[in-house]
């Protein structure tokens, strides 16, 4: 490893991996170092079973094969939160996952490995609605407008396409009264197709000859965009765009480059200086399999270890006190609605008898309402579907409820029984909805150190959040607006998950520009130590899907830390 | 179907009433969720009368829970228990099951299943006396909150993924585990399993984004 280089990238998930590419371009030297596995690479064949190599520097060391054979497609293996490939957790699946103290209903959905949590992420790339950041954000939306292009085009992103469950979405929105929208800078409430950072399908994909197991170049709609993907003929041709498959070889191939996958880091170290004060010098950081210490050093440190992870990682590394650190999450409080269709309304509106969530990608159609937050359909596989749509609720389980005067929905709540197996039995014919609210940043909501529990890295992180009153009925806007949608494209059961506030699948905002970092996303109180993950952003984007921005701002960032450091 | 495999998944040092008792809690847990369901059996074949018993499901629970830096299947046994009992004392449960021996006390495992959802509601609700809990729930609200809010879905991700059919090797290291069958749930549900792809491709509703 070496030990003294340029900068020092801490986390490669969602952004990362961006700003490592960004600056390896202009020819500085990055060590970036993350703390679960490398899938795909020929120097950890087994990368659950043994520790493997060290560090890779180059795109050759890239396998598609390798990857092949880890990212099964099987929702258990992959995707259990806590013995799945895709966990909050060392490489080594015999261990324990790592905790994330989360006192109250919900739990914090996030991965560990080189692309971090967008290895399960659904690809849903949309911009920050324009109103959520003009005059609200220490930048301007025209200010993000140049790096928001630069991703999509390296991404990239592009419309998704249509099968019947997003055909059956979009006829059931229209009849709704609302209007097709088109553009990446939404001002009007609208449907469109998710801007997706998925490589669009061959336009021969229906053709009777056309074989789609002689790995085609481009997505094959089979579904299992959560359960990684591994279509594609090289790593970097993959269809969904994980940073694992499009920030990462793209780093790689500049040469300048070292990437240390199973490396928790677990302090950053810093320096008095007479004429620049506290400033970062580098990481100590710990060896997942082996238990080794080391210590790395470098000119600029950046954070990149996600929303709950960077603010764990500052406050154990004792920087110094700001009441912003680890505060103001944002967590688009989610919803699910589903809405079990008869065969012969889907023959009717589609042609077909059924819907089949499991066909093509998990999220590519949405409906977007600046001042209220988006909904967007999702299919996955039965094992997540049905703990998601029917295991999660702040309500009970609705066969317990209350019968309340009219509601939107028929049901309300965690459906169990005999009834759970019958609703299951319609997966084919159930469309399933996830609503993000546009939150508030409210500075009681975030991350603290747990005072008694620590694991190998440190304290355990906790993490609280509690929405406001304007949350909530932003969110009840949004769950009228989707069932309203499912009756008019004919659905003949329309049920409300009501999941509680505290399941963390977007967490943001925990480290807000402006408050703990400059307008570039360098640390106001530690110099040379800057941050380029989802902790950074000001706000929670309107309620649009957060990776995209955060990539922006990490381009964004690398040209700043070169201006002023390189 | 599948053999009984060794009980290391309960933890290797407890007693055989202790693991009985375990095994119960999670059984009756799982079964309320999953239930076995001649009448759907009845009306649309056989293959839908099965429950979560037939699939193992209580067996990943108990791993599952068992797969934490402390173990956690006994304290939240112990917990639904603690709840059992409180939904009698509060005679909120409708009726006690007779029809079920169980070996061990375990009052969780002799409710009606609706009962048993009722006592994990006054757990949801906090309706409860937390000091009366086992290590680590005691006194620890936040705690108590999120392991009976995720209780549904480790039932659910158990049964309607493809963990059954790891069959005789279930219960191995997750990195041992082969796919040994044809799940029962994805069958019951339609699911056809990984695919290469399908050939539904409907064009698009629009081709490009613009400013
Ligand atoms: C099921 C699911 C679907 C989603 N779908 C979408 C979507 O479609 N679109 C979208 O925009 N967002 C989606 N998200 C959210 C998205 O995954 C996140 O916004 C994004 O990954 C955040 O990037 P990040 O860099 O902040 O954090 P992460 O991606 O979590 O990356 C942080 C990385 O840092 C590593 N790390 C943490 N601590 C340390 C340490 N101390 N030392 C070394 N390494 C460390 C972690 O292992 C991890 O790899 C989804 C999330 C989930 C759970
Ligand atoms: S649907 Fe998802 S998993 Fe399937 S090929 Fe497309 S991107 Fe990959």
């Amino acid at each position: 490893m070496n030990n003294n280089v340029d900068v020092i990238v801490i986390g490669a998930g969602g952004g990362g991996p961006v700003i490592a590419k960004e600056l390896a371009e202009k020819d500085i030297k990055v060590l970036l170092l993350e703390a679960g596995p490398w899938y795909g690479n020929k120097n950890w064949p087994n990368p659950n079973e043994n520790k493997g190599g060290v560090s890779s520097t180059s795109d050759d060391d890239l396998s598609i094969e390798l990857l092949r054979k880890q990212f099964t497609d099987l929702e258990e293996d992959m995707n259990d939160v806590i013995t799945g490939k895709f966990r909050w957790g060392p490489a080594n699946r015999n261990e324990s996952p790592w905790d994330i103290n989360t006192p109250q209903k919900g739990f914090a959905w996030q991965n560990s490995g080189i692309g971090g949590t967008t290895l399960h992420y659904f690809a849903n790339s949309p911009r920050a609605y324009p109103e959520a950041v003009n005059g609200v954000w220490p930048i301007s939306y025209d200010e993000l407008i140049p790096y928001y292009e630069k991703v999509e085009a390296t991404l990239p992103v592009s419309p998704a396409p249509s099968t019947p469950k997003e055909e059956l979405f979009y006829y059931g929105a229209k009849k709704a009264g609302w209007n097709e929208i088109d553009t990446l800078n939404v001002r009007e409430p609208g449907y469109r197709p998710q801007p997706a950072a998925i490589l669009p399908p061959d336009p021969r994909i229906n053709e009777p000859g056309f074989n789609l197991a002689e790995n085609p170049v481009g997505c094959t709609l089979r579904g299992h965009c959560i359960n990684g993907c591994n279509v594609g003929l090289t790593v970097e041709g993959v269809a969904k765009r994980s940073t694992l498959v499009s920030y990462i070889p793209l780093a790689l191939k500049t040469g300048n480059v070292e990437i240390m996958p199973n490396t928790f880091v677990t302090k950053v170290l810093t320096q008095e200086t007479p004429n620049n004060g506290l400033q970062a010098v580098g990481v100590r950081f710990r060896n997942t399999w082996t238990g080794e210490v080391g210590e790395a050093h470098s000119k600029v440190v950046i954070m990149a270890a996600g929303a709950i992870e960077t603010p764990r990682l500052w406050l154990n590394s004792m920087l110094p006190k700001n009441p912003w650190v680890g505060k103001g999450l944002i967590n688009h409080w989610f919803d699910c609605l589903a809405g079990i269709y008869e065969e012969e309304d889907l023959i009717r509106v589609l042609g077909v008898s059924d819907i089949k969530p499991y066909v093509g990608q998990n999220a590519a159609a949405r409906f977007d309402y600046p001042g209220l937050g988006v909904i967007q359909i999702f299919g996955v596989s039965p094992g997540l579907y049905s703990s998601m749509l029917y295991s999660t609720s702040g309500k009970g389980y609705h066969f317990l409820s209350e019968k309340h005067y009219q509601t939107p929905w028929d049901m309300e709540g965690m459906i169990v029984g005999e009834q759970l197996k019958e609703f299951m039995r319609y997966y084919p014919r159930t469309l399933a909805v996830l609503i993000f609210t546009d939150d508030e940043v409210n500075i009681n909501n975030g991350v603290t150190l747990d005072p008694k529990i620590k694991d190998e890295n440190g304290f355990i992180p906790v993490v609280r959040y509690y929405p406001s009153k304007k949350d909530k009925e932003k969110r009840d806007k949004l769950a009228i607006i989707a069932a309203d949608i499912f009756r008019k494209s004919g659905a003949k059961l329309v049920i409300r998950s009501n999941w509680p506030p505290g399941i963390f699948i977007h967490a943001q905002c925990t480290m807000r520009m402006g408050y703990v970092t400059d307008n570039n996303c360098e640390a106001l109180q530690v110099k040379r130590l800057y941050i380029a993950d989802n902790s950074v952003q000001f706000n929670g984007l309107g309620g649009p899907n957060p990776t995209l921005t955060t990539q922006a701002l990490a381009t964004r960032s690398a040209e700043k830390i070169i201006n002023k450091y390189f | 179907m599948h053999n009984k495999q060794n009980k290391g998944y309960v933890e290797k040092e407890y007693d055989n009433d202790i693991i009985i008792y375990i095994e119960d809690t999670f059984k009756a847990l799982a079964d309320a969720i999953v239930p076995w369901t001649p009448t759907l059996g009845k009306i649309f074949g056989v293959i839908q009368s099965y429950g979560a018993q037939a699939l193992y499901t209580d067996e990943y629970t108990i791993y599952s829970l068992n797969y934490f830096e402390i173990p956690l299947a006994l304290p939240t046994a112990q917990m639904l228990d603690v709840a059992a009992s409180e939904l009698m004392n509060l005679s909120q449960n409708k009726q006690y099951q007779n029809d079920r021996i169980y070996p061990m006390e375990g009052s969780f495992a002799f409710l009606l299943p609706k009962d048993r959802f009722r006592a994990i509601t006054l757990l949801e609700d906090l309706n409860i006396n937390l000091t009366q809990l086992p290590m680590p729930y005691k006194n620890n609200p936040g705690l108590v909150l999120s392991m009976t809010s995720a209780l549904n879905r480790f039932v659910t991700m158990g049964y309607y993924s493809e963990w059954w059919a790891y069959g005789t090797t279930r219960l191995d290291s997750p990195n041992k585990r082969q796919l040994e069958a044809f799940p029962i749930s994805w069958e019951q549900v339609d699911y056809p399993g990984p695919s290469y792809g399908y050939k539904v491709f409907r064009g698009y509703l629009i081709n490009e984004f613009t400013d």
